[in-house]
């Protein structure tokens, strides 16, 4: 018996003794060379197990995560879909507004003279009018650790988006797509940068950069 | 239809996932405003692994239908972020079980309010000596 067929037998008595692991944790117990075959099983397993198909029942399933998906995506623009992620995670999760704020105060050691000014930028910043490239790894860090999101995720779905498009095949096989000038952080209309210590740290932020 | 996003997940659904995923690889590295449609797809591909895994998993919870709504949506959110950033996953649908799990058994997460469910009263019956049935 190879190591991917024994593997996913453990799996499969795992699963049906209701102690299943992270998939991951199986795949760890082949060599690399074999983790994609283990994982097409388990991938097949997993299918297999779904209901039966019942056209109406998926259609809902497909359209309820159209919906979710939607939420998310439809407004990006220059913070890219950090925005409806924000919105969408708070409310998947249960969390407030007040109560995000609350716990990145205390992350940032947001001083309380300052903090009107955070909840000013981030309101702006769920607004979608904080451009992606501003936000500093500090509070993306900080937003991370609260709605359980690594960093380099939140990094990725700042990113500005332009209009979506198609990718051909072509494309995917051949020749190299574009890459696009990332737009700077200089802050859209309405919020200058203060002069206090304390307020320019918080302002910086949103606006520093990555490094900030 | 007359969202552009919409208009693509059309034209991607007529894909294989082998043709969507290859696209997918491709646009992460190189075009992320293409990528972001693609990321869409793969998502929608993985919707019913998604809600069969938070179902089965909330069932065993108590999980309410709004509870296990809610892990859905949210699922659905991890995998598009996690697929954004990581071009090395093998399999979208165990990776889209795994995170529905994780989604569910998070111990932080809040549930709905339990409301108490009041059952009705017995019905009291007599049974009434020499009556006919009718």
């Amino acid at each position: 018996m190879s190591a991917v067929e024994r593997v996913f037998l453990e799996a499969l008595e795992d699963l049906r003794a209701g102690r299943e692991e992270p998939v991951e944790r199986y795949l760890q117990r082949v060599p690399s060379s074999e983790r994609e075959q283990l994982a097409d099983l388990l991938a097949s397993y997993f299918a297999a197990q779904q209901g039966p198909a019942d056209a109406r029942a998926n259609a809902a399933v497909y359209e309820r995560a159209l919906a979710a998906i939607d939420r998310v995506t439809a407004s990006a623009g220059p913070a890219g879909v950090l925005p409806g992620m924000l919105t969408e995670l708070s409310r998947t999760r249960g969390v407030k507004r007040r109560e995000l704020l609350e716990q990145l105060e205390e992350q940032l050691e947001v001083p309380p003279r300052a903090r009107p000014l955070l909840r000013r930028l981030y309101h702006r910043l769920e607004s979608g009018a904080v451009p992606g490239p501003g936000l500093s790894r500090r509070l993306l860090a900080a937003l991370g650790q609260t709605l359980r999101l690594p960093p380099r995720e939140l990094e990725a779905a700042s990113e500005p988006l332009g209009p979506p498009h198609a990718l051909q095949a072509a494309q995917a096989f051949g020749r190299g797509g574009q890459t696009r000038a990332l737009p700077d952080a200089t802050p859209s209309e309405g919020e200058e940068s203060p002069t206090d210590p304390e307020l320019l740290a918080v302002y910086d932020l949103f606006y520093g950069g990555r490094d900030a | 239809m007359r969202n552009p996003l919409h208009t693509l997940d059309a034209h991607y659904a007529a894909l294989s996932n082998e043709q969507v995923e290859a696209l997918w690889r491709h646009a992460i590295e190189h075009d992320r405003d293409a990528r972001e449609p693609l990321l869409r797809q793969l998502v929608l591909r993985a919707s019913l692994v998604i809600d069969d895994a938070c179902r089965r998993e909330g069932d065993e919870l108590g999980f309410t239908t709004s509870d296990v709504a809610r892990a859905c949506d949210e699922t659905a959110q991890r995998l598009m972020s996690r697929l954004r950033v990581d071009p090395s996953v093998h399999s979208i649908r165990a990776l889209a079980h795994q995170l529905a799990c994780e989604v569910v058994r998070d111990p932080d997460r809040r549930r709905s309010p339990t409301v108490p469910r009041l059952s009705r009263p017995r019905p009291r019956l007599r049974l009434i000596e020499g009556g006919e049935a009718r």
